[in-house]
């Protein structure tokens, strides 16, 4: 079984080495490769992780923030044949050897898309008040959608089966805007969602693109881009009998 | 209309319409774009020549008692039309983009992938 860890950054230079190291010294078992997906970075992130001796994929334009990079990772993996993706964050939130955790219920044929939530266990970083309160919003609406509990709804901290892979690089040619898109389109195209328990941690570097302001505003595009999954939910679930 | 404002609107129309046609000769305007805006010139120019026409479309056809509204509706609802249009089209184009941007970073990815071999 071919894994991919794509590792999103942008201007990441203070924890990208970190990042890279943990997933080089800690995978647990697990045998993958490692693609740092750099959103035009403008700082050392690019070469940081060159030199350490993984492929970078680098954008020649900055396409905002993490959800900027999915369609970059989803065609990597799709034309390199790969049969898990995980996305990573280079921030150092995401820790390797909670990997495993992500992997597993999609090399067991039981998940097509996992969420690593870590609200189930209530260990480690626990976000902050603000985004929880959204996060808490949008795992109820998500949960309603979607027909099953979800606590992170949010999380970057995924992993897409060869199933959902497929779904977003060949039959969903559109820009992709947040996690709940993501994740209500991959369920109407079929992909079985579940969630497990992980552990996070607060980085220690950089900002969040989760400031004050985009607290207020995220709330809104995300219910914009909901409203826009149910609307397109036939032509979805059309795909879904190509998919098999 | 009074003769000064029917000569000041047709001088306005030709105005527009040789903006509209200098600017498709030198700058390769979209054929779909270019079609609107010549129409658009046209129209302009078509109001002193036409007024009674478009005073009976607005009357007898539309039951619009006052005739000036149907302007303001009628480019009320072209802005409206026009600029969903846009939207539309700056979508698809955000779309492409995207697609065309992680598709270039792969290749250069690869590029570099085979100079290392």
């Amino acid at each position: 079984m071919k894994i991919l860890i794509a590792v999103i950054a942008y201007n990441e230079e203070e924890s990208i080495a970190n990042t890279i190291r943990d997933l080089q010294e800690n995978s647990n078992g697990l045998d993958y490769d490692i693609v740092v997906i750099d959103n035009a970075s403008s700082d050392n992130t690019r070469q940081l992780a060159l030199s350490m001796g993984v492929a970078v994929m680098s954008h020649p334009v900055n396409t905002g923030g993490s959800m900027g990079t999915v369609r970059g990772y989803f065609q990597y993996a799709y034309k390199n044949g790969y049969d898990v993706l995980c996305q990573f964050d280079g921030d150092g939130q995401h820790i390797a050897s909670e990997l495993k955790n992500i992997v597993q219920p999609i090399a067991d044929g039981k998940a097509d898309y996992v969420i690593g939530s870590r609200f189930i266990n209530k260990v480690g970083f626990q976000s902050y008040f603000l985004r929880r309160l959204g996060i808490m919003l949008f795992a109820a609406m998500d949960s309603w959608i979607i027909g099953m509990k979800l606590t992170d709804a949010t999380s970057g901290f995924r992993a897409y089966s060869k199933r959902t892979i497929t779904f977003f690089t060949k039959y969903y040619p559109h820009e992709l805007f947040d996690t709940n898109q993501l994740m209500i389109l991959a369920h109407f195209a079929g992909n079985k969602i579940v969630e497990v328990p992980t552990v996070m941690q607060e980085r220690k570097y950089g900002e969040s693109e989760y400031n004050f302001m985009n607290a207020f505003v995220f709330p809104f595009k995300g219910l914009v881009n909901i409203l826009g999954c149910l609307l397109q939910r036939k032509q979805i679930e059309r795909i879904k009998a190509k998919l098999g | 209309m009074g003769i000064k404002i029917q000569i000041i609107a047709v001088l306005l129309g030709l105005s527009f319409f040789t903006f509209v046609a200098r600017y498709i000769k030198k700058k390769s305007f979209n054929p779909g774009f270019s079609i609107l805006w010549i129409g658009v010139s046209l129209f302009l120019i078509s109001i002193p020549f036409a007024e009674y026409f478009y005073k009976w479309v607005a009357v007898n056809l539309l039951g619009i008692d006052d005739a000036r509204h149907i302007i303001y509706i009628a480019l009320i609802g072209f802005l409206l039309i026009y600029n969903f249009s846009i939207s539309s089209k700056i979508s698809k184009m955000s779309d492409q983009i995207q697609i065309l941007i992680s598709h270039n970073a792969y290749l250069e990815t690869e590029i570099e992938k085979k100079k290392e071999e």
